[in-house]
């Protein structure tokens, strides 16, 4: 479970995640939608614990990030929206990397290296420098690196830029079953229609603040994400 | 045109932010505050270096030779950092498939590329010249044409040599490119390049003087570095065809130098930038580790298989054997030249500029910045600050730690040592070394840079580099300072022995200090990034 109390960010003297407050309960795909600088990214860079933040309190199955980093990183897994990886590592030299970090045995990591990365059609590259991938080839080598770990809490910044239709597909499914298992995720994206078939709840966000928060169901009613999200933003803007 | 000045403002904002930006208010003042500072600092003690030259230069009528050794210093200096820099501003830079998509022309890509790296190097050519300019003032008349002369080639003084090292670097990034394994073959042209030019450089140096001395300006100054040449005669004699042809050498290299680097650009960058296809068959390998030895090994991967950050912190522990061989090799000719200067004057001196040289070009001044934005990721691991911490000053002390031992063994098999002696000489540079691992790292938390475009921007043009690096060089030599300028009184208090242990107890005393402070403080500004 994902909670968040009044969280509170700033730049300088920008706000840009202000006075926050959400919580995403275990088996939950929330997605976290807003325009561009609404705070999305560096929302989820504070759950992640990747930035301090002024003010509030972000607790990740139960484990207060701020007085408890290391823990709580134990059960979160980021994966930002431009995967930026060590390129001059082989695939599974950095998949062997993060394995490590997280301790994993060998025979976990090899049971969840090859069954990630062959439903992700990643596991033939592995043996290959990271440099020679593609976009999407390296967008999969980071899923496959944030699921590993069996993660209790999946931070998802647009995972499925750059991926083919058929990968796109896979994370799709892979994202409902971890959801069924009872993984928590927090999934920021511009693309409103794939949010809307595989989101449970979504979270809105303007200039910092939450405007929306509910169950897909409550907020879309009749209407689709897309008309809900423009009227918010004209009516706020208005 | 209009092209060519959009992109020379946008690079040259790039770089002003990317040596002073912070991200506290008023940061950017205190960091130009505190550059300022150190420039003056160096400044001031190359002027002190000059001085003595210039007065020894005065015994046979020639003061003004000091302005020669000031411009090939500088020469020397910007050539050194040129070569690494054009191979990463031209060659290796992420912008190049932007810049290739777009309608500019390739020359102006290039002289815009070419007018950002002279920026930096115009500020350490500048640093090591103008002191001799103003030791050359005050030994020599002031006259008006000596005065325009020299405010007019201060914009001009490293451009020549600037030049040269560009050409080095394409011929370098060429037969790299044409070679299978790229980054390694890269790796070892380099580091031979690198010990051709330190060679060159302490040859050029040491006869320099000597010619000076007994003949003037020697004749190879006049051949391979003309515009120095040019520019010393135009502000000794007022002769203003000198300047003339100063200024022609030096445009002509800079035209020439465009055209080569234009007609290669694209073709080598493509080459570059392309990866093998051939599909790797191999079972993969699941190896299973501990979080900190992972790290280590992550270390030493990104060290190995960056040119830049491999070459550049290499070349203080390769130095530090240089300097013992060559120590060793003179020793007992020079104790026979110099009658005040003793055995203990030669271990000291050994003992401070091995210690300085492994000051130069730290790894970890650039540990964080070379990350870029992986860094961010690796924040996000449940890792401590420690274990990160460690694992770059581990990696450090792994890689530095030969180079030391094999050096201090060199020294002391040939000089004359005690027992004690001895152990001194292994544990002054070796403490030295952690000290200035530690402070690196301090320095590049302090001011980490990791947007960048190239390598040499992370791992050269970085305030945390040469703020580590003055600082370690300052350490270093208050030591040698201080016995050299009282050595009389101090040899009539302490042993060798007990100088040393002095010595030693004040580098323990500054390792203690940097590592406080480093796990202290340090973790405050980790958390700040």
């Amino acid at each position: 479970m994902l909670e968040i109390y009044n969280l509170t960010k700033k730049f300088g003297n920008k706000i840009a995640v202000d006075d926050l407050s959400l919580t995403v309960q275990d088996g939950q795909i929330c997605a976290f939608i807003g325009h561009n600088g609404a705070g999305k990214t560096t929302t989820l860079k504070c759950i992640a614990g990747i930035l301090d933040f002024d003010f509030g309190e972000i607790l990740v199955d139960k484990i207060n990030i701020a007085t408890k980093p290391i823990e709580a990183k134990r059960v979160i897994s980021y994966i930002p929206d431009n995967p930026d990886l060590y390129e001059h590592l082989k695939g599974i030299d950095y998949l062997n990397f993060i394995a490590s970090i997280f301790g994993l045995g060998k025979e976990e990591r090899k049971e969840k290296i090859e069954y990630y990365a062959k439903r992700l059609d990643i596991f033939k590259d592995l043996n290959s420098v990271i440099s020679s991938y593609s976009h999407g080839m390296k967008q999969k080598l980071a899923l496959v690196s944030g699921l590993i770990h069996s993660p209790k809490v999946l931070l998802l910044d647009e995972p499925f830029v750059g991926l083919d239709p058929i990968s796109s597909h896979a994370f799709k499914e892979i994202m409902s079953e971890l959801a069924e298992s009872g993984v928590t995720i927090l999934y920021s994206t511009h693309v409103l229609d794939v949010a809307e078939k595989i989101c449970s709840h979504v979270a809105i966000i303007k200039q910092g603040k939450l405007i929306k928060y509910g169950t897909m169901q409550d907020i879309t009613s009749d209407e689709s994400l897309e008309s809900v999200f423009l009227e918010l933003e004209n009516e706020k803007s208005n | 045109m209009k092209n060519l000045i959009n992109l020379s403002l946008i690079y040259f904002k790039q770089t002003l932010s990317q040596l002073f930006k912070s991200r506290r208010k008023g940061g950017a003042l205190s960091n130009g505050v505190f550059a300022f500072v150190i420039f003056v600092v160096v400044a001031l003690a190359m002027g002190f270096a000059y001085l003595g030259t210039a007065q020894q230069f005065s015994e046979i009528g020639h003061p003004e030779y000091v302005l020669v050794i000031g411009l090939m210093l500088s020469s020397f200096l910007v050539l050194m950092m040129t070569v690494y820099d054009s191979q990463n501003q031209y060659y290796k830079n992420k912008d190049y498939d932007l810049l290739a998509s777009m309608p500019i022309k390739t020359w102006e890509i290039i002289t815009a590329k070419y007018l950002s790296s002279y920026f930096v190097s115009f500020f350490y050519g500048f640093l090591i010249a103008f002191p001799a300019f103003v030791i050359y003032f005050i030994f020599c008349p002031i006259t008006v044409s000596a005065v325009i002369y020299t405010i007019l080639s201060f914009f001009f003084i490293p451009t020549f040599t600037q030049q040269i090292g560009s050409i080095i670097a394409y011929l370098l990034s060429l037969i790299s490119s044409k070679m299978k394994n790229k980054k390694l073959l890269s790796n070892i042209i380099t580091i031979f390049f690198t010990l051709g030019l330190i060679t060159f450089i302490y040859l050029a140096n040491s006869s320099l003087t000597q010619d000076l001395f007994v003949s003037g300006i020697p004749l190879w100054i006049k051949i391979v570095f003309p515009h120095i040449n040019f520019l010393f005669n135009s502000i000794t004699t007022g002769d203003f065809l000198q300047f003339l042809a100063f200024l022609a050498v030096t445009m002509a290299f800079a035209l020439i130098s465009v055209g080569i680097i234009t007609i290669g650009y694209k073709k080598i960058n493509s080459s570059l930038t392309s990866h093998s296809s051939k599909k790797n068959n191999k079972p993969l390998v699941y190896t299973n580790s501990k979080p900190l030895s992972s790290l280590i090994k992550k270390e030493a991967k990104t060290f190995f298989s960056s040119p830049t950050y491999f070459i550049n912190s290499i070349i203080g522990p390769i130095m530090v054997i240089v300097l013992a061989i060559s120590m060793s090799l003179g020793a007992r000719g020079i104790y026979g030249t110099y009658e005040n200067f003793t055995s203990e004057y030669f271990i000291i001196m050994f003992v401070c500029f091995s210690s300085m040289c492994l000051g130069i070009g730290v790894p970890t001044s650039a540990s964080i910045s070379i990350e870029g934005t992986k860094f961010y990721l690796l924040k996000s691991f449940p890792i401590s600050y420690k274990d990160i911490i460690n694992s770059k000053l581990i990696f450090n002390i792994m890689l530095a730690i030969p180079f030391v031992l094999i050096s201090c063994t060199i020294y002391v098999s040939v000089s004359p040592c005690n027992a004690g002696e001895i152990i001194l000489v292994y544990l002054l540079p070796i403490i030295s070394m952690i000290t200035f691992s530690g402070l690196g790292l301090l320095t590049n938390l302090k001011w980490p840079k990791l947007d960048w475009l190239n390598e040499a921007q992370a791992v050269k043009q970085s305030m945390s580099l040469f703020v580590s690096m003055m600082i370690s060089m300052m350490i270093s030599l208050i030591p040698f300072l201080v016995y050299f300028l009282l050595f009389i009184e101090i040899s009539q208090i302490f042993t060798l022995s007990q100088y040393l242990a002095l010595h030693l107890a004040f580098i323990v005393l500054i390792c203690i200090i940097v590592y406080s402070l480093l796990y202290t403080y340090g973790e405050k500004l980790y958390r700040k990034i």
